[in-house]
């Protein structure tokens, strides 16, 4: 027991104590005077804040979609590679997953921002539609978060297509079933849940980002996390209870998130046990 | 002509040859096992049947008159059923049991007494609604027994369908498996590596070792008169005994067999000081130790040394039976009949 007190008090300090600031916080009036729903009330009457709520939410839909239906065939198309180059690939999107923030803003830039490689090379090439692509949009954005989704998708949907046992595609085929009925009927719908999930978790991925989205495109979108940024950094003048408001509301949101990929994980572990 | 054929069918995976030109025929409603040890190629034979593993050229595998060697699974008209039960676990029993006839475009009204008929068959009847999850390993091999029969196959394909059961299901159910096989009188290929099981549900024994078929017979034949070395030791627990060994314990032979088999269970032990009665008209009286004793059950098995041999007998455990103690002298008297020679 006495060894986990470091853990406990790492967890305690670094972890639940901020969220306990953050929540309190989130009730306390301006200048941090009072106590009630006044922060709420702000966060979810402002038509700003509601718009960056709803920015950030459509994103996130946008991209884990992409994402996911992605991520769907790029994981089984894995899984019928070797097995080095399996790996090899599973290392690569472990690799691209964590590649985000401003190294990955950065990285889009140099490549489809205004005088970008390919903007250019789009514009040489008299490819205008795709040499006016603005990286610095909601476009741009869901295309940036697109990136880090995919590999992340793909590591999390790669074990459930393991779940699918060769013998059930045998039997359906012995019993007359096409490829094609047999993931309608069988394959589809036991890696469902396990697609579900992933999604909610690519979802809660998106909502909470926040570097990759600040170094692209600044204050100029209005997207939640990037409103919580500027409350606390109070380039105007810092609203730290506001910004603990809008915090618990995006907590609130990924938290649905993991818990309806909890519930669904559950099933699968369930069905195929 | 027999009702399945199959002519030459060989199969190799990479060097390994895995099937060695086996031929063999089945006749209409018969039951026969393919029986063998692991690695002999007994499940590679029934998954190209299957359709599921390709066979080299020059096989054929002809079931009634239409030649199947080079069809898709799914129009061969074979049904099989896996070790694993390969249940769909998103479908419930009925699902899973309707899946095969609904992919063949059976309308629900027309495949309803079907299905309906087939869990009354299989025993399930109360289970309809349960999911693979919910149901015992015996109760999911017989929905996956009834997935298969209910499309009413050519032939019925068994791949160890009894393996991942406990010893009392997997008795009951081959029994089940027999009285079914015998009520639709449908052809079926059964296999297995469990010679006892083997015994109690085939018509016919195909024995199997290193891709080549090495004995066919009645479990009766097979068992009463195994014809090599491999066979006799597979197939129970025989004693096998070289030429030169068989002379060193019971003295000169005339019989002929480069070898010879003898099972434990027509070996008596009489304990020394029996002399007359040991005395055997025709066979052998060999002086020897008891060595050990396991209690089997039903019977009692001494292993018993002479001359360096250790030999197993079977003695039935009856209440009138007393035990021999290990380290008792005794004669093992072999009668001569007994002892099957063996190529």
């Amino acid at each position: 027991m006495l060894s986990l007190l470091p853990f406990a008090f790492l967890v305690l300090c670094f972890e639940l104590l901020p969220l306990l600031v953050m929540v309190l916080e989130s009730f306390r009036g301006d200048g941090g005077v009072g106590w009630g729903l006044e922060q709420y009330t702000k966060a979810l009457t402002s038509k700003y804040y509601l718009q960056g709520l709803s920015n950030s939410f459509f994103i996130s839909l946008c991209a884990s979609a992409v994402g996911i239906v992605v991520a769907l065939f790029a994981a089984y198309s894995i899984t019928r590679f070797s097995q080095r180059m399996r790996d090899f690939l599973l290392m690569l999107s472990n690799m691209t997953s964590n590649f985000s923030g401003v190294p990955l803003a950065f990285a889009y830039i140099i490549i489809l921002g205004s005088n970008g490689l390919f903007t250019l090379l789009f514009k040489q090439l008299g490819w205008t539609t795709l040499a006016s692509i603005d990286l610095f949009s909601w476009f741009g954005l869901v295309c940036v978060y697109v990136y880090f989704q995919i590999p992340l998708a793909i590591l999390l949907l790669y074990p459930t297509y393991y779940g699918i046992h060769q013998q059930w595609r045998e039997s359906a085929a012995l019993l007359g079933a096409s490829t094609v009925q047999f993931w309608r009927y069988i394959g589809l719908p036991v890696i469902l849940p396990g697609v579900v999930g992933t999604f909610s978790i690519l979802f809660a991925n998106a909502m909470g980002a926040y570097a990759t989205a600040y170094a692209l495109v600044g204050g100029n979108y209005n997207l939640i996390a990037i409103r919580i940024g500027s409350l606390v950094a109070g380039d105007v003048a810092a609203r730290p209870e506001l910004a603990g408001a809008l915090a618990v509301i995006l907590a609130i949101t990924m938290v649905t998130a993991m818990l309806i990929n909890e519930w669904m994980m559950r099933r699968v572990r369930r069905e195929l046990g | 002509m027999s009702y399945v054929q199959i002519d030459r069918l060989s199969k190799r995976f990479k060097e390994t040859t895995v099937l060695n030109q086996v031929s063999l025929s089945i006749e209409k409603g018969e039951l026969i096992t393919l029986l063998g040890p692991s690695g002999c190629g007994k499940s590679t034979l029934l998954r190209c049947i299957a359709g599921l593993t390709e066979v080299e050229d020059g096989g054929k595998i002809v079931v009634g008159d239409t030649n199947i060697t080079q069809l898709a699974p799914k129009a061969r008209e074979v049904g099989m059923v896996f070790q694993s039960y390969a249940l769909f676990p998103n479908m419930n029993v009925y699902g899973n049991i309707c899946f095969g006839l609904k992919m063949k475009g059976v309308k629900k009204e027309e495949y309803k007494e079907r299905v309906e008929r087939i869990i009354d068959l299989v025993d399930l009847r109360g289970r309809e609604n349960s999911y693979p999850h919910q149901l015992s390993g015996g109760q999911q091999q017989r929905v996956a027994l009834a997935r298969s029969l209910v499309v009413e196959p050519k032939i019925l394909l068994l791949d160890e369908p009894l393996s991942a059961l406990d010893a009392k299901i997997r008795k009951s159910l081959q029994t089940e498996i027999r009285r079914i096989q015998q009520e639709l009188s449908i052809t079926t290929v059964f296999v297995t590596h469990d010679q006892e099981e083997a015994l109690t549900v085939s018509d016919r024994i195909f024995v199997m070792d290193h891709g080549n078929i090495v004995q066919i017979g009645t479990p009766k034949e097979i068992y009463a008169h195994p014809a090599s070395e491999f066979v006799a030791r597979f197939i129970g627990n025989y004693n096998v005994l070289k030429r030169a060994e068989m002379v060193q314990l019971v003295g000169e032979i005339v019989m002929a067999g480069d070898a010879f088999a003898i099972r434990p269970e027509v070996i008596s032990l009489v304990p020394r000081g029996n002399e007359a009665s040991a005395q055997s008209k025709n066979g052998w009286s060999v002086e020897s130790v008891v060595r050990s004793m396991t209690l089997k059950g039903n019977v009692i098995r001494y292993e018993v040394e002479t001359n360096h041999q250790k030999m197993q007998v079977d003695v039935l455990n009856t209440s009138d039976n007393h035990w021999i103690r290990v380290g008792t002298p005794v004669f093992m008297r072999i009668p001569a009949e007994e002892c099957i020679p063996l190529q």
